[in-house]
C-alpha cells in the first residue's frame, strides 16, 4: 500500500513548492462579509452580508421552504458553483430549473442515514452548496459536519427539521398566497410568500421579506407595495 | 464490395442470461418478481414477464400489469457475485472468459470448438455442464443459458437473444453473420460503440428500417455522412465488430501492479489500491493517446493462488470502474467453495488488453473546466466510491407530460460531467408535449403517489366521467390516515391519453390543482377512479 501511494502521489518538489508556499503567505486577509456566494438581488435583505455566507447551516422551513431553497442556490449555482442533493429523492428538477437553478452543476445523491454523515462530509468538500432533507444527522455528527462546513466554506441548506445541527440562519416561511386559481377554473399560477429570517450572531434582528416566487411570468421578485394592476381580456397589464 | 484483411471477425460465443439480476436478487420460483433501477423494470422473473411486465417499463406501468409483483432493488455487486461460480464453471470449457457483464460472458471458440468438435458440440457441452452443475436450485428460475455462436461479439449477442426464442443454443454458420443480422431491426444498435438514440432515430426517416439494408449501403459513403458512428454501425451491420482488430498488443509498459507487503483479506482495501493503480494506468494512457475497453485483471495470495478475469466494458474504462470491476472479481472469488483464496491478497495487476485510440476530453477555448467543476468531478468519484453507483445521480432532460418524468436521474458514474449542459437541455427536437401543466412546477414529486381521497360537499368521492365532466365540486381532501381538509380553490380536470398505441404504457387519467385552506397546494390525478397525490407545490 505504502509503495502504491509513494508513486501516485509525488511530493511537489523545488519551485514547485517554494510558489506554493509563497502565495500562501502572500494571500490577502479575507473579512467575513467578502466570504459571499451570490444570491439573486431579491434575496439579500435576508441575510447581514447581502448573501450566502460561506460556511453557515441556513434552514428552511415552512409551506413553501423547498422550492425558496431552491431559488436561493440558483445564484450560485448559476454564477458556476455546484451543487448536491442529499436524501431528497422526491425533488422536483424541473421546478428547480424553472427557479433558475442550472441543472447541468447539479448532483442527486440517494443517502440513507447510516451513511448520512460521511456522505455529507465528503459533499462538503466537494460541493459549493449543499442541500440535506431533514432528520439526516445526530449529535457528534452534527458537528462535525458544521466543522468541516466551516472549514471547507461550503453553504449547507436543510429542507424541513434541522435535527442536531446548529443553524446559523432560519428562513421560515409565514405565509402563502396562491393566484390563479379560482373554485373549479383557473390554475396555480403565481405565489406569493412572507419570510421572516431569524438567526445568530450578526443575524440576531430578525428580517422580513415578501416576495413572488414566482409572479405571472415565472419571476422571483420583491412584492412592491400595493400594486393593482389591470388585465384587458388578453391578459395584458393595462395599469 | 471490397473485402480487405480487417473485413474478418473472431468467432466468439455469448452465454447469457437476460434476467441475471433476478436470480441474484433471490427470486423464487413462480414468484412475480423484477428487479428496478431508476424506476424501471431490467430483469423479471418468468412469471412476471407472463404478466407483461417487460424491462424498461416504468414501475408503476408495471405493478398495474401485476398487481402482486415483488420489487427487488438493484445491485450490480450483488449480480456480480452471484455470476462468479457460474463464471468459475465455464473456465472449465475455456481458460480465458471475458465477463461483459453480471449474467453474460463472451469467449473466443477457435480453440474451445477445435478441441470439442465443432461449434455446436461446444455450445451443447457449455449448456449441459452450466445446467448439471447447478441444477435448478441454484440456476433457478433462470433456466439454461442463452448460448450463441456466431462470426463478431454483436452478431453472436444477438443470436444468445432473439425474442421468443425456445432453444436455447443458436450457432450461426461461419460466414453467415450478415445474413442473420439482415432481419433485425436497427433499433437493436443502440448503445453500441457511441451510436446514439439521435443517429438510430434518423434511419428509419432515410429508409433504412433494417441492418440488411444498411449493411447494403456503400460504406465508404455512409461513413463519409455519418463520421465515426456510421461506420460503427455499418461494420456491425455487416457482421463485423465495430472497429477492426487491432493488429498490435498494448505496450507492455501499460500494465501497472502493486505488490502488498501485509497481505490484504477483504477486498475493501484492493479496491482502493486499483482506484489509484487505475489513475497511474489512465495518466500512461492518456500520454500516448489512448482509451481501454478491455482490461485483465490478475490477483494473487500469500499462499501462492493466482485469479484471472478478463473484464469489458463499452465504449471505454474509467478509473471507477476498473476499481470497480476489481472488487467484483475478489469478491466472487472470495465466495468460491472450492478454489477460493486461502489467504490475503499480496499482488495485484491491472493489464489494458484491449486499447483503442483515446478521444479524450476536450478542453473548452473559452470558460471550460472551471476549478469548482474539477472539485465536484472529484467529490462526485468520492461519493461513488463510498455509495455506489447507483446513489450518485445526475439529471438529464427527458420530456414528459408529467413533472416527474420530464428530468430523469441517471448514474452520474456513466455520465459525461464535464459539459451536462446539453444532457439537461429542453431538446425542442423532442416535441412539445401539448397538455402538459404550465408552471411554475411542483417543488415535491412524490416517487410513489399516494393514494387520496377526493370527495364533495356531501360526503360522496368526486368522479369525472369519460368525456371529461366532473360530477360534484370537490370540498374535501385526505390523505389516507388523515382527517379530511376543506378544498377553498381548484382547477381541472385536465385530461390526458398518453401512450395509446402500447398497451403495456397505456394511461388515461385527469389532473386536477387544489389549494387547501392550510395553504397548501397539491396536483392530483385520478385514473379509473383512484385518486392520487402526484405532486405538491411547496
Amino acid at each position: 500500500m505504502a509503495a502504491v501511494a509513494a508513486t501516485i502521489l509525488p511530493e511537489p518538489r523545488g519551485d514547485a513548492a517554494l510558489l506554493a508556499r509563497a502565495a500562501q503567505l502572500s494571500r490577502p486577509v479575507t473579512l467575513a462579509g467578502d466570504q459571499v456566494l451570490p444570491t439573486l438581488p431579491v434575496f439579500a435583505p435576508l441575510f447581514p452580508w447581502g448573501g450566502l455566507q460561506r460556511g453557515t447551516i441556513v434552514a428552511g422551513a415552512g409551506p413553501a421552504a423547498r422550492s425558496l431553497l431552491l431559488a436561493l442556490a440558483a445564484g450560485p449555482v448559476a454564477a458556476g458553483a455546484w451543487v448536491a442533493v442529499l436524501g431528497i429523492p422526491t425533488l422536483g428538477l424541473l421546478a428547480a430549473s424553472e427557479l433558475g437553478l442550472p441543472l447541468s452543476r447539479l448532483v442527486s445523491v440517494n443517502v440513507d442515514a447510516v451513511q448520512g454523515a460521511a456522505a455529507l462530509g465528503a459533499a462538503l468538500d466537494a460541493f459549493d452548496v449543499v442541500v440535506v432533507g431533514s432528520g439526516f444527522l445526530h449529535g457528534s455528527d452534527a458537528r462535525r459536519v458544521q466543522a468541516r462546513a466551516r472549514e471547507r466554506g461550503s453553504v449547507l441548506l436543510t429542507v424541513g427539521d434541522p435535527g442536531a445541527l446548529e443553524v446559523d440562519s432560519t428562513l421560515q416561511v409565514v405565509s402563502v398566497q396562491w393566484q390563479g386559481l379560482y373554485d373549479g377554473h383557473g390554475y396555480l399560477r403565481a405565489r406569493q410568500i412572507s419570510i421572516v429570517a431569524t438567526g445568530r450572531r450578526a443575524a440576531t434582528r430578525a428580517r422580513k421579506l415578501s416576495l413572488w416566487l414566482p409572479n405571472t411570468s415565472g419571476q422571483i421578485e420583491a412584492v412592491k407595495e400595493e400594486v393593482i394592476a389591470i388585465f384587458d381580456r388578453n391578459d395584458h397589464v393595462l395599469a | 464490395m471490397i473485402m480487405s484483411l480487417l473485413d474478418v471477425s473472431e468467432r466468439v460465443a455469448v452465454v447469457r442470461w437476460p434476467d441475471w439480476a433476478v436470480v441474484a436478487a433471490g427470486a423464487k420460483p413462480g414468484q412475480a418478481a423484477a428487479v428496478f433501477h431508476a424506476n424501471r423494470v431490467v430483469a423479471a422473473t418468468p412469471v412476471a414477464r407472463a404478466d407483461g411486465v417487460v424491462p424498461g417499463l416504468r414501475r408503476r406501468e408495471a405493478q398495474r400489469h401485476c398487481p402482486g409483483l415483488v420489487i427487488l432493488p438493484h445491485d450490480l455487486e450483488r449480480d456480480a457475485r452471484a455470476f462468479e461460480p457460474v463464471l468459475r464453471v465455464l473456465e472449465q470449457t475455456t481458460p480465458l472468459l471475458e465477463a461483459t457483464k453480471p449474467g453474460c460472458c463472451t469467449f473466443a471458440t477457435r480453440g474451445p470448438s477445435r478441441y470439442y468438435g465443432g461449434d455446436d458440440a461446444l455450445a451443447e457441452r457449455v449448456s449441459t455442464h452450466v445446467s448439471a452443475t447447478f441444477g435448478e436450485d441454484t440456476l433457478g428460475i433462470a433456466g439454461p443459458p442463452q448460448i450463441g455462436l456466431a462470426d463478431g461479439v454483436f452478431a453472436a449477442w444477438l443470436a444468445a437473444a432473439p425474442p421468443g426464442k425456445k432453444h436455447p443454443v443458436t450457432v450461426i454458420a461461419r460466414g453467415e453473420s450478415a445474413a442473420f443480422l439482415a432481419s433485425f431491426s436497427v433499433a437493436v444498435l443502440a448503445g453500441r460503440d457511441g451510436i446514439d438514440d439521435r443517429f438510430l432515430s434518423l434511419l428509419p426517416q432515410l429508409g433504412v428500417r433494417s441492418l440488411g439494408q444498411l449493411a447494403a449501403l456503400p460504406r465508404s459513403d455512409f461513413a463519409a455522412r455519418f463520421g465515426h458512428v456510421g461506420r460503427a454501425a455499418h461494420r456491425l451491420a455487416s457482421g463485423l465488430d465495430a472497429r477492426p482488430p487491432v493488429a498490435r498488443q498494448p505496450p507492455p509498459d501499460l500494465s501497472v501492479s502493486c505488490v502488498f507487503d501485509d497481505p490484504v483479506p477483504t477486498s475493501g482495501p484492493v479496491a482502493f489500491a486499483a482506484k489509484q493503480l487505475a489513475d497511474e494506468m489512465f495518466e500512461r494512457m492518456r500520454a500516448r493517446g489512448l482509451a481501454c475497453t478491455q482490461i485483465l485483471v490478475t490477483a494473487q495470495t500469500d499462499h501462492g493462488e493466482q485469479h484471472d478475469r478478463l473484464w469489458r466494458h463499452e465504449p471505454a474504462f474509467q478509473p471507477v470502474t476498473v476499481a470497480e470491476r476489481v472488487r467484483w472479481q475478489l469478491d466472487g472469488w472470495a465466495q468460491a467453495l472450492l478454489d477460493g483464496p486461502t489467504a490475503g491478497i499480496t499482488f495485484l495487476r491491472i493489464a489494458p488488453t484491449e486499447v483503442i485510440a483515446g478521444t479524450g476530453q476536450q478542453i473548452g477555448f473559452w470558460g471550460g473546466r472551471s476549478q469548482a467543476d474539477d472539485r465536484a468531478i472529484r467529490g462526485v468519484a468520492r461519493l461513488v466510491g463510498q455509495l455506489g453507483t447507483d446513489a450518485v445521480l445526475v439529471p438529464e432532460w427527458r420530456g414528459s407530460r408529467s413533472p416527474g418524468d420530464a428530468i430523469a436521474l441517471v448514474s452520474a458514474a456513466s455520465a459525461d460531467l464535464v459539459d451536462r449542459d446539453a444532457a439537461v437541455q429542453k431538446e425542442p427536437t423532442r416535441g412539445p408535449w401539448p397538455g402538459v401543466l404550465p408552471p411554475p412546477s411542483p417543488a415535491t414529486v412524490w416517487a410513489d403517489p399516494v393514494a387520496v381521497r377526493v370527495k364533495d360537499a356531501k360526503g360522496a368521492p368526486v368522479r369525472v366521467s369519460g368525456r371529461g365532466f366532473v360530477s360534484a365540486p370537490p370540498a374535501t381532501f385526505a390523505l389516507l390516515d388523515e382527517k379530511p381538509r376543506r378544498v377553498i380553490a381548484w382547477g381541472g380536470p385536465w385530461p390526458i391519453e398518453e401512450h395509446w398505441w402500447d398497451p403495456q404504457r397505456y394511461r388515461r387519467c385527469a389532473r386536477f390543482h387544489i389549494l387547501l385552506d392550510s395553504g397548501e397546494a397539491h396536483l392530483i390525478v385520478v385514473e379509473s377512479g383512484v385518486w392520487r397525490l402526484e405532486a405538491t407545490y411547496d
